[in-house]
C-alpha cells in the first residue's frame, strides 16, 4: 500500500482543474503548467525506481479492499509506459507553446491536455478491467476536443472518424466485459485472473478475447483495424500527433499485453499465429503504404502503423526475450516518432503544408533541424548507435532464439523499406535545391523539444544495456503474473 | 417557440422538475438518484424555460463565464471532495458520514461526504448543459 500510486492520476487531474479556473490569468496558467508538468514527470520516474526497487505496488481507492473497490496496481510495465509518457507530453507541452500562438487557444488546449494526461496514466495504472474502460473514454474524450480545437476542415473530418472509430471500439469493449462478467462476476483483473482459469475451455473466452484483440487492435491501428489513423495523426495538432503516434497508439498494445499476460494466459499459445501472422501484415502494408505518401506527417502516419507491427511481433513471440524487446521497442520508438512528428511540425509552421515537395534545401536555412531530423532517420531506420539498432536488433534476436523465421524474415525485409522511405524524406526535405521560397527560421520554442527527443533516443541507444535490463526486468515480471495477483488479493 | 399550452405547461413542470431534482441529488448516495441525474433533469428544466420564454430569460452580462465557472467549480468540488478523503481518511475518495440530531424535527440526519461529491457533478452536468444550449443558441 503506498500513497504515492495515486499521484500520477491526482496531479494532472488537479491541474486540469486548476486551469480551468484560471482560464483568464495567463500568467498563473503557465507557472501551474511548468510546476506540474515538471512535478508529474518527477513523479513517474521515482514510482517507477520505487517499483523497481520494491516490486508490485497495489493502491485501493475509496479504502476499499481488492476484489470489491478499484484498485491502482503499479508494476514495472506501467511503470515504464508512464515515464515514457510523460517525457513525451513534456516536450509536446513544451512544444505547444511555440506552436499554439493563440492566448484562447492555449486557454482550452491546456486543461485538454491535461485530462489527456490523467487518462494515460489512469490507463496504465488501473487494475480493473471496467475502470480501464473509464481512463480509456477520458482520453477519448480529450483527443476528440484536442484533434479539432483548431477546426480547420480536415481536422473535423477526421475528428469524425475518430468519433465513429471511438463508439465503435466503446460500444465493442462494454460487450467483452459485460461478457466476462456474466461468466465470472468480476471486474477486477487479477481476480478474474484467477476465476477465469476454471472456465478455460468456454467458448466465451476466446469470444471475449478476440473482442478485446478487436478493442485494443482498433486502438493500436493493427491492420486491418488502422483505417483511421493516417488522416487522424496526420491533420491533428502537431503537439497531438506526438502524443498520438508517440504513446496513446502504445496504450491498445500495453491493454493487449496486460489482457493477454494476466487474463488470457492460457490463451497464449491458441492466439500466437494470429498474432503474429497480423503483425507481419501491419508492419508490410504499413511500409508500403509509406512509401506511397507525398505529405511527411502522413508518411510518419503510415509509418507508426508497420512499427506497431513490430511491436506487436515481440508481444506475439510471447517469450519474456520478445516481450523485452517489444517494451524496448515501445520506448524507443515513442521517442523517435514523438520527435519526427514535432519535426514534421515545424515544416507546417514554415510554410502551412508538410507536403515534401514544398519543402527543400533546409540544411541551408537550419542546421540544427537537419541534425536533428537526421538523427530520427537513422534511428527510426535501426542504424547503430541509435536507439532503433538496439530496438530492432533485440527484437530480431528474440525472434531467431525462438526460431520464429518467417516474421523474422520480413521485419527484416520491411526495415530496408522504412530506411529507404525515411531517407528518401530527409534528403526531399533538408538536401533537394529549392529555389527563392519564403524561409522564417524555427524558432528555439519548436526546436528544443525535437532536439531533446532527438539526443534522448541517442542516449538511449548509447544506454542500451541498462534500459534492456529493465524492460527484460519487466517482461520477467509479466510472465509471472502469479506476482500480481498475489500483489493484488493479498495471500488469498 | 410562442406557444401559451407549452408557455403554461412549462410554468407547471419545470419547478416540479427542479424540485425533484434536489430529491433526487440528496437521496444520491443510499438510494436511486445522484449527482449526474440530477443535473440533467434541472438542466431539462431550464432547457424548457429556454424554449417557452426565449433565449431573453437567459440573457445577462457574463452569463458564459458564469456557466463556465458553474461547472469548473463543480469539477473542483468533487475533486476537493476526494483530496479530502486522502487527507482525512487516509485514502482517495475515501467517503465518511456523520449522524446529526436536528433540533426542531427532532430527527437524526444523517450527512455524508459522498453527498457533497454529488453536488459537484450536479453543478458540473447543470454547468455543460446550459452552456451548451446557450452557447448553440447564440446567434453567430
Amino acid at each position: 500500500m503506498s500513497q504515492h500510486l495515486i499521484l500520477p492520476i491526482l496531479v494532472p487531474l488537479g491541474t486540469a482543474i486548476l486551469l480551468l479556473l484560471l482560464r483568464f490569468i495567463p500568467l498563473a496558467r503557465l507557472v501551474v503548467i511548468a510546476i506540474a508538468a515538471v512535478s508529474i514527470l518527477g513523479v513517474n520516474i521515482s514510482l517507477l525506481s520505487s517499483i523497481y526497487k520494491q516490486g508490485i505496488q497495489t493502491y485501493q481507492l475509496g479504502g476499499w479492499p481488492a476484489p470489491f473497490g478499484i484498485v491502482l496496481v503499479g508494476d514495472l510495465l506501467s511503470g515504464i509506459m508512464m515515464v515514457l509518457g510523460s517525457i513525451i507530453a513534456l516536450c509536446a507541452l513544451f512544444y505547444s507553446f511555440g506552436y499554439l500562438k493563440e492566448e484562447g487557444q492555449q486557454a482550452i488546449f491546456h486543461p485538454l491536455f491535461f485530462f489527456l494526461w490523467t487518462g494515460t496514466n489512469g490507463t496504465f495504472l488501473t487494475g480493473d478491467i471496467f475502470n480501464l474502460f473509464v481512463m480509456f473514454e477520458i482520453m477519448l474524450m480529450s483527443i476528440y476536443s484536442l484533434l479539432t480545437l483548431l477546426g480547420d476542415k480536415k481536422q473535423i473530418e477526421a475528428g469524425l472518424k475518430l468519433i465513429s472509430m471511438g463508439l465503435l471500439s466503446s460500444a465493442i469493449f462494454l460487450a467483452a466485459v459485460g461478457g466476462i462478467y456474466a461468466l465470472t462476476g468480476t471486474l477486477n483483473m487479477a481476480d478474474l485472473a484467477i476465476k477465469i482459469k476454471p472456465h478455460a475451455d468456454h467458448p466465451l473466452v476466446s469470444a471475449v478475447a478476440m473482442l478485446f484483440i478487436g478493442v485494443f487492435g482498433l486502438k493500436a491501428a493493427m491492420i486491418p483495424l488502422h483505417f483511421w489513423l493516417p488522416d487522424v495523426h496526420s491533420s491533428a495538432p502537431t503537439p497531438i500527433s506526438a502524443m498520438l503516434s508517440g504513446i496513446l497508439i502504445k496504450v491498445g498494445i500495453y491493454a493487449i499485453i496486460r489482457v493477454f499476460c494476466l487474463i488470457f494466459v492460457d490463451l497464449q499459445a491458441t492466439f500466437q499465429t494470429f498474432f503474429l501472422t497480423l503483425a507481419c501484415i501491419t508492419m508490410f502494408m504499413g511500409a508500403l503504404g509509406a512509401v506511397a505518401q507525398t505529405d511527411l506527417k502522413r508518411l510518419l502516419a503510415y509509418s507508426s502503423v508497420s512499427q506497431i507491427g513490430y511491436i506487436l511481433m515481440g508481444v506475439g513471440f510471447f517469450t519474456v526475450a520478445g516481450m523485452g524487446a517489444a517494451l524496448f521497442y515501445i520506448i524507443s520508438h515513442g521517442i523517435i516518432k514523438a520527435s519526427l512528428f514535432l519535426a514534421a511540425g515545424i515544416l507546417k509552421k514554415m510554410r502551412s503544408t508538410t507536403e515534401m515537395s514544398e519543402h527543400g534545401d533546409m540544411i541551408q536555412h537550419s542546421r540544427m533541424f537537419t541534425i536533428f531530423f537526421f538523427i530520427g532517420v537513422i534511428s527510426l531506420g535501426g542504424i547503430p548507435p541509435s536507439s532503433g539498432f538496439f530496438m530492432k536488433f533485440q527484437l530480431l534476436k528474440a525472434g531467431l532464439d525462438g526460431a520464429f523465421y518467417i516474421p523474422v524474415v520480413v521485419a527484416f525485409t520491411v526495415s530496408l523499406i522504412t530506411l529507404f522511405y525515411l531517407f528518401q524524406s530527409w534528403q526531399k526535405i533538408c538536401l533537394s535545391k529549392q529555389k527563392d521560397l519564403p524561409q522564417t527560421l524555427p524558432s528555439f520554442k519548436l526546436l528544443a523539444p525535437v532536439g531533446v527527443l532527438a539526443i534522448l533516443s541517442l542516449a538511449l541507444g548509447l544506454a542500451a544495456s541498462p534500459i534492456s535490463e529493465l524492460t527484460q526486468a519487466a517482461s520477467q515480471q509479466l510472465f509471472s503474473p502469479e506476482l500480481y495477483i498475489k500483489a493484488v488479493m493479498g495471500s488469498m | 417557440m410562442n406557444s401559451l399550452i407549452f408557455k403554461s405547461i412549462t410554468k407547471l413542470v419545470s419547478p416540479i422538475l427542479m424540485l425533484f431534482s434536489v430529491y433526487l441529488l440528496l437521496r444520491g448516495h443510499q438510494l436511486p438518484g445522484g449527482g449526474f441525474i440530477a443535473g440533467l433533469m434541472t438542466s431539462a428544466g431550464l432547457v424548457l424555460i429556454y424554449l417557452a420564454y426565449g433565449a431573453e430569460r437567459f440573457d445577462w452580462r457574463n452569463r458564459n463565464r458564469f456557466f463556465y465557472y458553474l461547472f469548473s467549480g463543480g469539477l473542483a468540488l468533487s475533486f476537493l471532495t476526494g483530496l479530502a478523503g486522502l487527507f482525512m481518511g487516509g485514502y482517495f475518495l475515501k467517503s465518511g458520514f456523520a449522524h446529526v440530531h436536528m433540533p426542531l424535527i427532532n430527527e437524526d440526519w444523517e450527512f455524508a461526504s459522498a453527498a457533497i461529491f454529488d453536488i459537484g457533478v450536479y453543478l458540473v452536468v447543470c454547468g455543460v448543459c446550459v452552456s451548451l444550449m446557450t452557447l448553440l443558441g447564440e446567434e453567430e
